[in-house]
């Protein structure tokens, strides 16, 4: 059985400062990083792979052609081969449209598993898993945060929900698992390893080679766009903190920094304070008796 | 007349607290578009649910009963669902950003082929009725402005927390309505076979409520007993700032801060942490922050909205006793 692994390349947000442009973040200086919750999905199906569960790992993208960076830091952990799907005509792709590349491109392989991130770091939407499986007519779970395939038949997943509680849900394959961060550490690479890596060769499709008419890609294969961008609304009050670097300070002000509040002081016997605090709580509904 | 649609989720046999906040945002829009607020429920024997929800707003209440629909069944629920909304074509469909909910819409848009925006904050009435969805992205650093290119149903959730609740009492009578909802159990491929209850204590600090959180103040390993203590009957966990971590305190994977976890509980309680900006970094969006600290100066406390100045040692033990007695008082009750 050869597993699949849906891996994005995102902004690393921690250098995020400015928008460019008007509907995409332009910035092609911009360090970018593989998707956190990706990281995880390849992790799993090298695991699976080690434990002689899947032969293959395979990994699919789309993006721009810097996107091979990402993909090859996932050879560099051990995935057998990369396919980047990448045509100036993806550009304005949703969540839907995206999904239509991806089922084009894994339809035509062979697989038991899919994986893939529960959201991507960026547009955190979390949908392309979902379109993935109904266009591929496979179920899928979301929401994992531990899978076990214990017969390479069916895959039993714990499915996060609220208050950190769990349900366990079973599926024979083929199947899709999206998979929450928390489920694994991904194994640490080497930049060394990465530059290894780079000789493996990763296969670039365009729309062309897809066999995809234009009014299935980019916008026009899409429900939704997005039509601007904006700061987030200022509505904190607050001073940078001066402790930081020039740097980290105007990171600061440019995402609205924290909120300063206005607490009130406790002050008194520990009694005291712990009775006021406890009414505070309360009718704050922080807490039921 | 045109209908918004809010699916409202229950919790505990009860309808979901976040319920009013999607009945808010979708009676603005209803209203706006001069258009119906009808909530759909889904669930088995839930005919009493629809009485919660008159004199509130809200025009007419769909119940999608059936015996197969009583614990959250993502397929069987989508099925549901999806046949329902083609039947029907309401304008929009709401749901909350909940584990359940976005599982839901996901399902929902994937089955029917739609679009959907995940995780609003805002929906606005533009020009001629178009509809402008708001939502952050980039880690919250950046507000994209999402809109449909299909007419209807446009699909949404909303995040928790992002809709002011709003006293919508009205003499205005609901009408219910039962709907026995068209169901094909033999399409379902996922088996739920079980629920694993955790333990609040035991909780991922992103997934926590309510997080006591100890630093250097703390002062020792067996110290972090009190915060635990506390945690405990708050019904939280417990974190730490990066001392207690590399101390081994507690283990790593509770570390809050810039190189550990970002978290925004909706309570918050620092147990001696000065409140270093690599810490203040991974905590400052959580809705009600505590402070308990020996020094007034600490940085910590320009963040609090309650400032305790004084010893942890003796301050915690006192409010988990405090919780303690009045938990027994209204047991007495």
């Amino acid at each position: 059985m050869n597993i699949i692994v849906c891996v994005k390349q995102v902004i690393d947000t921690e250098h995020l400062t400015r928008i460019v442009g008007e509907r995409t973040i332009g910035d092609p200086d911009l360090p970018r990083v593989v998707n956190p919750c990706d990281l995880v999905a390849v992790e799993e199906a090298l695991q699976l792979k080690e434990r002689g569960i899947a032969d293959e790992v395979i990994l699919v993208s789309v993006g721009s052609s810097s996107a091979k960076d990402a993909l090859y830091r996932c050879l560099a952990m051990g995935a057998n081969r990369a396919i980047l799907l990448c045509d100036a005509a993806f550009e304005g792709s949703d969540s839907y449209a995206t999904a239509t590349l991806l089922a084009k491109a894994i339809g035509s392989l062979d697989y038991g598993l899919i994986l893939c991130g529960q959201k991507a770091f960026d547009t955190k939407a979390g949908q392309v898993g979902y379109y993935l499986a109904e266009m591929l007519r496979i179920p899928i779970i979301s929401g994992a945060m531990k899978m076990e395939v214990p017969s390479g038949e069916k895959v039993i997943v714990q499915r996060k929900l609220r208050g950190g509680h769990r349900e366990v849900l079973e599926a024979s394959l083929p199947l899709l698992v999206a998979v929450e961060e928390g489920l694994n550490e991904p194994r640490y690479v080497s930049q060394r390893a990465i530059s290894r890596a780079r000789s493996k060769e990763v296969k670039e499709y365009d729309r062309k080679a897809l066999g995809l008419s234009p009014e299935y890609v980019g916008q026009r294969g899409s429900k939704t766009e997005v039509t601007s961008l904006l700061r987030p609304r200022p509505k904190r009050i607050f001073v940078p903190d001066l402790s930081l670097p020039a740097l980290k300070r105007l990171v600061q002000i440019e995402t609205g920094g924290f909120k300063q509040r206005e607490g009130s002081s406790l002050t008194g016997i520990p009694q005291e304070v712990a009775s006021r605090l406890v009414e505070i709580l309360l009718s704050n509904k922080l807490l039921r008796i | 007349m045109d209908e918004i649609w809010a699916v409202l989720e229950r919790y505990e046999g009860e309808l979901d607290d976040l319920s009013w906040e999607i009945v808010a945002q979708g009676r603005e829009i209803a209203d706006r578009l001069n258009q119906r607020l009808c909530t759909v429920i889904i669930g088995s024997n839930i005919s009493s649910l629809a009485d919660s929800l008159n004199h509130r707003g809200v025009d007419e209440a769909y119940l999608l009963d059936d015996p197969g629909l009583g614990t959250y069944t993502p397929e069987l629920h989508a099925q549901a669902l999806s046949n329902f909304i083609q039947e029907r074509g309401p304008r929009m469909v709401l749901w909350g950003a909940t584990p359940n909910g976005s599982d839901l819409a996901a399902r929902t848009a994937a089955k029917l082929g739609l679009g959907l925006v995940s995780d609003c904050i805002a929906i606005e009435v533009g020009k001629e009725g178009s509809l402008l969805y708001y939502k952050p992205t980039h880690k919250e650093k950046v507000c994209s402005t999402v809109i449909f290119s299909h007419d209807r149903p446009q699909l949404a959730t909303v995040r928790p927390g992002s809709t002011e609740v709003k006293d919508l009492r009205s003499a205005y009578e609901i009408k219910v309505a039962p709907i026995s909802p068209k169901l094909d159990p033999s399409k379902c491929a996922i088996r739920a076979t079980g629920m694993i209850r955790t333990d609040p204590v035991n909780l991922l600090v992103e997934e926590a409520d309510t997080i006591v959180s100890g630093g250097r103040g703390v002062g020792g390993k067996d110290n972090f007993r009190l915060l635990e203590e506390a945690a405990s009957i708050l019904g939280g966990t417990i974190g730490g700032s990066r001392i207690a971590i590399d101390n081994r305190w507690i283990p790593r994977e509770r570390q809050i801060g810039q190189s550990g976890r970002t978290v925004k509980p909706k309570l918050y309680i620092a147990c001696g942490i000065s409140g270093a900006s690599h810490h203040v970094m991974g905590m400052k969006d959580s809705e009600f922050i505590v402070a308990i600290n020996t020094d007034p100066g600490s940085p910590i406390f320009r963040l609090a909205d309650v400032k305790i100045i004084g010893d942890l040692l003796q301050v915690l033990p006192a409010i988990t006793n405090e919780i303690h007695k009045q938990k027994e008082a209204s047991k007495r009750k």
